[in-house]
């Protein structure tokens, strides 16, 4: 690995075996996700990288091992606390109609608060820089359903923003966008990281997308850990074979001096 | 749904509930104007006035007021914590439940008489329709659950414990005798019929403490609606916040049906109408919903009371016949957006 | 060859299934005349069949009250459960059935209405207002539950009991308007305690219909494999759907007008019935037929014994009996 040190005040998970009742997705999983970088877990559908990211949320219940914030175990802090450290973006986020854009911000200083949740200044202060920060104060009383999908995403990443958490969890924040929109949030999220020091940490599913923006990717194929590394070491031919079964080649863009991938050829339809 | 249009309507609801009781107050076998109920009530009114307002009446419009409160905003409730605007406790089978205990409580404390109540009895029925709401919700939750919770198994276990808990009502109603049956019907049917200072003094209390918990804990209902992994990524213990919650719905039905019998549907309208009023934040919701399920009960009971006089008609079925259609209609509405 | 030993197999198994059924429906007729609150004696039951001018209390308790009874129970269980596999063979849903979408209730609706309007209801015209009630009910639940242009069985049972409810709570309220509601209550909650041998006579005769019932049903059985199926073996589904709709109506109008809101039966038996003879409902609706009458017999003899003196209607027997079973079938089904 080229000049690369996980640093163990990231999110370290150990041992790590978690699924649904009947299906353990994934088992014993170890691997630590760096602090203040981007990380991109990739793979085919069912290889475990939903799962892996629902269990750190805390959605899904550990069935054995630990996930380790900061260096403590995730499901011993109280519901309120870990908000405060750690923030989430399901797949195609929803939220009751009629909610306007500063009002879905606003719900980011819900750790925050207690009885009626009534915003004082210093709330309001960290909602409009929230707004600020995204792109979305022109845009605040616009309610959630006249967006754009950019913009909607946009208004959700606020929202997590505003939680003033030092990681941000998504899980594909890009699947339902087109083109100029995925961009457009993933440049989002590279200015939360590099300016507001957040470590992100995100599901893509779009292979190109993640080797441009990430520091770290974590490739996954039936719940295990096939490969990690910076883009450069995790996007190669080997491991595209392995992880999406399919045969690819690989170039670094000029630009970016990120590999990516150009023309591929499904491996297992080869055969038939 | 800004501050002024909520205020706006807050106090256009609040003219209607009053023009609706006021009415309610002076149909009936003995017709009282405007001016007569308010002398009456200061004192000045004969005894014949003072014997419909003050022991018939105004009892029972007491309890419209809080059995309409406490159903609209139980139902706002659950549709909130099962995030589907179908759910509501008498469709849900709650209502059943709850009945059904108190049905066989009356039976077994009392024979098959239902008159000679001692006040002790009424005192307990709450509890005891407590107790019927809370294994009706979890018998449902649980037959529902197949690895999650799948909103639509939901409301279909609601209906098949609704029907099982009617049928055993049923069985149990044919055992009194036949001069209380009509009065005994009010378990399956809902009736407002024959409530007294007692049920008022019995219902009261609960429900303000439970609905005044439930405006407390509105951002916790907000939040649940934008789904178990948004909340939880905002701090929300989902699982801790769903069985809190449902217990006060469940609370608020039964203590509703245990003074009023099974009233269907005001907890699924009385919701989705205010929804369309001042919109989805559990603030403003949840105390128009109250509103328009106060106004929704003493409507029908008016109505009950007085479209056939001198016989009086079931409010549940006089509120079916409106409700049924509507949840037709939202049902309907609904696979749009699938 | 091998196809032609099972296929005989199963017909073979089909018809020692029927004949045990019918054997169960003698047993269920014998059980049900000889409970009752005066015990007769076995060998007045045979002489009450046979002999009636000689009869004692004992026989003629049996043949003007009892025997109708059981023969209606019989006739009723299977009326209903024909109309529930046919219904779901058309429908090609193993959770649909009239009682669960409002049809059975609509049939009470206007029972009642009927029933409220006159001192003793006329045979024939309150089957009439049954089935009236009945067609109008099935009409409104398939128009709700299509769902570009494909029937949706969630819908369906929402829909459906949402309005079985309505209706049931309108019977109610003409019940209490009319000032005879605990009479009209038993009735409507399902129980043969109305019944004599005219209204055995006006099922008899209704019973015609179930060979037309047998007739159509290798033609249900096609269209369960699929509209294009059907129609690629030159059937046209949408006319067997009617005639069968004509027939689940018939069936369940002419059940309801006599025994009242006997419910589930449409439902348990059909799934009982595939089951065991697996979901080619050329042997479906057969069994379902036989056993049919024999689920509700028993269930007849098992609310007069729980009764005891006060009774319970069989109605509420069979919804407690297939509530279970509707819980299970919903937990079943993968779209839900």
């Amino acid at each position: 690995m080229k000049g690369m040190t996980v640093m163990s005040d990231g999110i370290v998970i150990k041992n790590l075996t978690s699924g649904y009742e009947d299906n353990l997705i994934i088992e014993e999983l170890n691997v630590a996700i760096p602090k203040g970088k981007i990380t991109v877990v990739i793979g085919a559908n069912g290889s475990g990288k939903s799962t892996l990211l629902k269990t750190i949320a805390r959605v899904l219940k550990p069935k054995k091992g630990e996930i380790l914030l900061d260096g403590f175990n995730v499901h011993q802090y109280s519901s309120k606390n870990i908000a405060k450290l750690m923030a989430v973006l399901p797949q195609g986020p929803k939220a009751p109609s009629g909610l306007t854009v500063e009002e879905l911000v606003a719900y980011g200083r819900f750790p925050h608060k207690k009885g009626f949740g009534a915003l004082d200044v210093s709330d309001r202060e960290v909602v409009e820089e929230a707004l600020d920060i995204c792109g979305m104060k022109e845009l605040r009383d616009r309610t959630l359903a006249n967006l754009s999908g950019g913009q909607h995403q946009r208004a959700w990443i606020a929202m997590t923003l505003c939680q003033k958490t030092d990681f941000i969890l998504l899980d594909e924040p890009t699947t339902y966008l087109d083109l100029a929109h995925q961009l457009e949030i993933l440049t989002l999220l590279a200015k939360l990281n590099q300016k507001e020091a957040r470590t992100i940490v995100m599901v893509l599913h779009e292979l190109n997308m993640a080797s441009r923006f990430a520091d770290y990717i974590i490739g996954m194929k039936e719940g295990k850990i096939v490969a990690k590394g910076p883009p450069v070491n995790v996007i190669t031919s080997e491991n595209l074979r392995q992880i999406y079964q399919i045969e690819a080649e690989i170039m670094i863009d000029e630009k970016t001096q990120k590999p990516f991938y150009l023309t591929y050829e499904n491996i297992s339809l080869r055969n038939s | 749904m800004k501050r002024r249009s909520f205020q706006v309507t807050m106090v256009g609801l609040i003219l209607l509930l009053l023009l609706v009781s006021t009415l309610s107050f002076s149909l009936g076998t003995l017709a009282l104007s405007p001016l007569e109920i308010l002398k009456t009530l200061i004192g000045r009114g004969t005894q014949q006035q003072e014997l419909a307002l003050f022991v018939i009446r105004l009892p029972r419009i007491l309890i419209a007021l809080l059995v309409g409160a406490a159903l609209a905003v139980s139902g706002t409730i659950l549709q909130s914590v099962v995030d589907n605007d179908l759910a509501e406790p008498g469709i849900l089978g709650i209502n059943s439940g709850a009945a059904l205990f108190v049905v066989i409580y009356i039976y077994l404390t009392n024979g098959n008489n239902y008159y000679s109540m001692p006040d002790f009895t009424i005192f307990t029925m709450p509890f005891i329709a407590l107790s019927g709401g809370l294994v009706a919700a979890v018998l449902i939750y649980g037959l529902a659950w197949k690895q999650g919770m799948n909103s639509m198994r939901l409301l279909l276990m609601g209906i098949a414990v609704n029907v099982a808990f009617t049928s055993l009502i049923i069985i149990m109603q044919l055992r009194f005798n036949n001069q209380d049956f009509n009065r005994v019907l009010m378990w399956t049917s809902g009736s407002l019929w024959g409530t007294s200072w007692i049920y008022v003094g019995v219902a009261a209390p609960v429900i303000i403490a439970l609905i005044a918990i439930t405006i407390y804990g509105s951002r916790y209902l907000d939040v649940l609606r934008m789904g178990e992994m948004t909340a939880i990524g905002l701090g929300v213990n989902v699982l801790k916040a769903q069985r809190y919650l449902i217990f006060i719905a469940v609370a608020l039905a039964a203590v509703a049906t245990s003074v009023a019998g099974n009233i269907s549907f005001v907890g699924l309208m009385a919701p989705h109408i205010s929804r369309k009023l001042v919109g989805a934040r559990h603030q403003y919701l949840t105390v128009t919903a109250m509103l328009v399920g106060m106004i929704l009960v003493v409507a029908a009971d008016m109505i009950a009371r007085n479209l056939f006089a001198p016989i009086e008609l079931f409010i549940g079925a006089v509120i079916s016949v409106i409700g049924t259609p509507y949840f037709i209609y939202l049902m309907l509405k609904q696979d749009h957006y699938e | 060859m091998k196809k032609q030993v099972t296929e005989v197999n199963r017909t073979a198994m089909v018809l020692v299934l029927c004949f045990v059924g019918l054997a169960l429906i003698f047993l269920g007729i014998i059980l049900s005349i000889s409970y009752g609150t005066r015990e007769v004696a076995g060998i007045d039951i045979i002489q009450g069949l046979f002999a009636r001018e000689k009869m004692n209390i004992e026989q003629l308790i049996i043949w003007d009250y009892r025997f109708p009874r059981a023969i209606s129970a019989v006739l009723i269980g299977c009326f209903l459960a024909t109309s529930g596999a046919m219904m779901q063979g058309i429908t090609r849903n193993s959770l649909a059935s009239p009682s669960i979408m409002g049809v059975n209730q609509g049939a009470v609706l206007a029972m009642a209405i009927y029933m409220s309007s006159q001192a003793i209801p006329a045979t024939i015209v309150r089957v009439f207002f049954a089935f009236i009630g009945a067609a109008i009910s099935a009409v409104f639940i398939f128009l709700l539950s299509l769902r570009r242009a494909n029937l949706d069985i969630t819908r369906m049972l929402l829909a459906g009991s949402a309005l079985g409810a309505l209706f049931l709570s309108l019977a109610s309220m003409v019940a209490l308007l009319t000032g005879n509601s605990k009479d009209l209550a038993f009735w409507m909650a399902g129980g043969f305690g109305s019944v004599n041998w005219s209204t055995v006579y006006l099922l008899l005769g209704a019973s015609i219909i179930l060979p037309f019932a047998l007739t159509l049903s290798p033609k249900i059985m096609i269209v369960s494999l699929g509209d294009e199926v059907a129609i690629g073996l030159g059937e046209k589904p949408n006319l067997i759907r009617f005639l069968a709709f004509i027939c689940i109506v018939l069936l369940s109008g002419v059940a309801i007008s006599v025994g009242g809101n006997i419910g589930f039966i449409c439902l348990i038996v059909p799934h009982i019935a595939r089951m065991g003879v697996g979901v080619d409902y050329r042997y479906v609706i057969p069994i379902s037929m036989v056993f049919g009458g024999v689920l509700l017999v028993f269930s007849d003899v098992i609310a007069r014994v729980i009764g005891n003196t006060g009774e319970i209607p069989v109605g509420s027997i069979t919804s407690l009996i297939g509530v279970p079973v509707l819980i299970y079938l919903v937990r079943r089904e993968k779209r839900t």
